[in-house]
């Protein structure tokens, strides 16, 4: 069997849950899709030299700093004269759009601590190495970004009421 | 809100309404395959002609001539300065020299008129303003030399090397010269304190271990390269000689595929308009690289395909 063939088996295992994660934290199937598509480039790139025990670390690893660093370069992208035309975002109707809606206004990074230990069920530990924190940093932003979430959610459960 | 809750959101916000994978494994391993030729493409030609200027420059006040004094020559134009292209139609990321032919009163080791959105993944082809040269252990004409640490170096250059890279040097030199009839080849002066003057010798083969691939670690490669100036553009050429690497078996995204005998052959030119071709012969795999169109990419595996460069037969 050649590393190619244990390359596409990994693929078929983890492409879906790794594209998920990346939906969670960049709410947007292409640029899921995207982040994905890079990580598997860069496994392919490094596949000889990655630990067969760390492989979902480091897929997770470039999926959350891809998504940090696109997050970065849309920050530096909006200077323009005339605002472009866009589409108009769907309207939250239901708690999963809610959920979306109340993730897209966290920090990057406290958006990517949520998603990596209650999506992916990370321990505090592999967070904080996977983002290269203090554990303490990941206890208090994760409990923080909760905290933004459960307010966000809150609003329109009782606009609904 | 219960922390089982949010969990429980998350996970339906990802599971609902999941469009399609749109990725194939086979998809991204062409991808990847790719872009690993393209890497390997930018490394091998960059890194070579990196060496080659280096090292004909460090080699004049240190061991003589760079030349191999193989008797071979080609017209050289001195002094040689690019120039920003503005010729619409020329799809060379190189610029263009100087439309009178003459060779520019600039010193090369003037600042570079590169413009800075000049794509620079691929190196420049003026000599670095402070390349890393140690003085050579050895005591002939093999210069040490580390442009990239745990790259590449320069091989020394025993005996047995020599005719085959005489022969090589020219042959490239009659033969590039055959299919691009008219055309100069780019000479620079440097004017090192350390060093001394010299002049780089265009196309001068260069022996090479290479320690970039796993399993090849200071397999020794064969390598020279050029700027052609013509007077339609000017071109950036590099070829590499190394043991053979495994063929490819068939047709990959963007290549071209061809079986002549036990040869394989193929090329790809990227939207950059560099021109890459390959030839995985029984004893020697041959690297070419030139960008814009002087050399046709047939012009290219004719001349990686010759006896004169299976170096390792």
């Amino acid at each position: 069997m050649t590393w190619e063939s244990d390359y596409s088996d990994y693929f078929a295992v983890r492409a879906a849950s790794l594209r998920r994660l990346a939906y969670g934290l960049c709410g947007d199937w292409h640029l899921a899709e995207d982040l994905t598509q890079h990580a598997f480039l860069q496994l392919y790139r490094h596949w000889k030299r990655i630990e067969p025990a760390t492989l979902d670390a480091y897929s997770r690893r470039i999926v959350v700093n891809a998504f940090l660093s696109d997050r970065r370069l849309r920050r530096r992208e909006h200077v323009v004269s005339q605002p472009p035309d866009r589409a108009t975002p769907e309207p939250a109707t239901g708690p999963e759009l809610d959920i979306r809606a109340a993730l897209t206004q966290l920090p990057p990074r406290q958006r990517a601590l949520i998603v990596l230990r209650h999506l992916e069920d990370i321990s505090v530990a592999e967070a904080a190495a996977l983002l290269g924190i203090t554990e303490g940093t990941v206890k208090s932003q994760t409990a923080r970004g909760l905290d933004k979430l459960r307010a966000a959610l809150a609003v329109p459960v009782m606009r609904g009421e | 809100m219960e922390e089982i809750q949010i969990r429980d959101a998350l996970r339906h916000h990802v599971i609902d309404n999941e469009p399609p994978l749109g990725l194939s494994a086979a998809a991204l391993l062409s991808k990847g395959r790719r872009r690993h030729r393209w890497r390997m493409g930018l490394t091998s030609g960059g890194t070579v002609t990196a060496i080659g200027l280096v090292a004909s420059i460090a080699l004049v006040p240190l061991g003589g001539s760079p030349s191999l004094e193989s008797g071979c020559s080609v017209p050289v134009i001195h002094g040689y300065v690019a120039q920003p292209s503005t010729a619409p139609d020329n799809p060379s990321p190189w610029p263009t020299p100087d439309p009178s032919g003459e060779a520019t009163p600039n010193p090369t080791n003037a600042p570079s008129t590169h413009p800075t959105n000049m794509p620079t993944a691929y190196p420049t082809y003026l000599p670095s303003p402070a390349p890393t040269i140690e003085p050579s252990p050895y005591p002939t004409d093999s210069v040490v030399i580390f442009p990239d640490p745990g790259w590449l170096t320069m091989a020394p250059t025993y005996p047995p090397d020599k005719p085959r890279m005489r022969e090589m040097e020219c042959y490239l030199k009659r033969e590039l010269q055959r299919m691009a009839p008219g055309a100069k080849f780019a000479q620079f002066h440097d004017n090192d304190p350390q060093y001394g003057n010299g002049d780089s010798e265009p196309l001068a083969v260069y022996s090479v271990l290479d320690y970039r691939w796993r399993g090849r670690d200071g397999d020794r490669i064969y390598a020279a390269s050029a700027v052609i100036v013509h007077p339609g553009q000017s071109i950036q050429f590099d070829i590499s000689v190394s043991k053979p690497w495994e063929p490819p078996t068939g047709p990959e995204s963007g290549w071209s595929f061809e079986k002549r005998g036990d040869v394989v052959v193929r090329h790809f030119r990227t939207r950059e308009g560099m021109l890459m071709t390959e030839v995985y012969g029984p004893h020697s795999t041959i690297f070419a690289f030139a960008t814009g169109t002087l050399l046709s990419p047939e012009q290219l595996i004719e001349l990686s395909s010759a006896t004169e460069m299976d170096m390792f037969r």
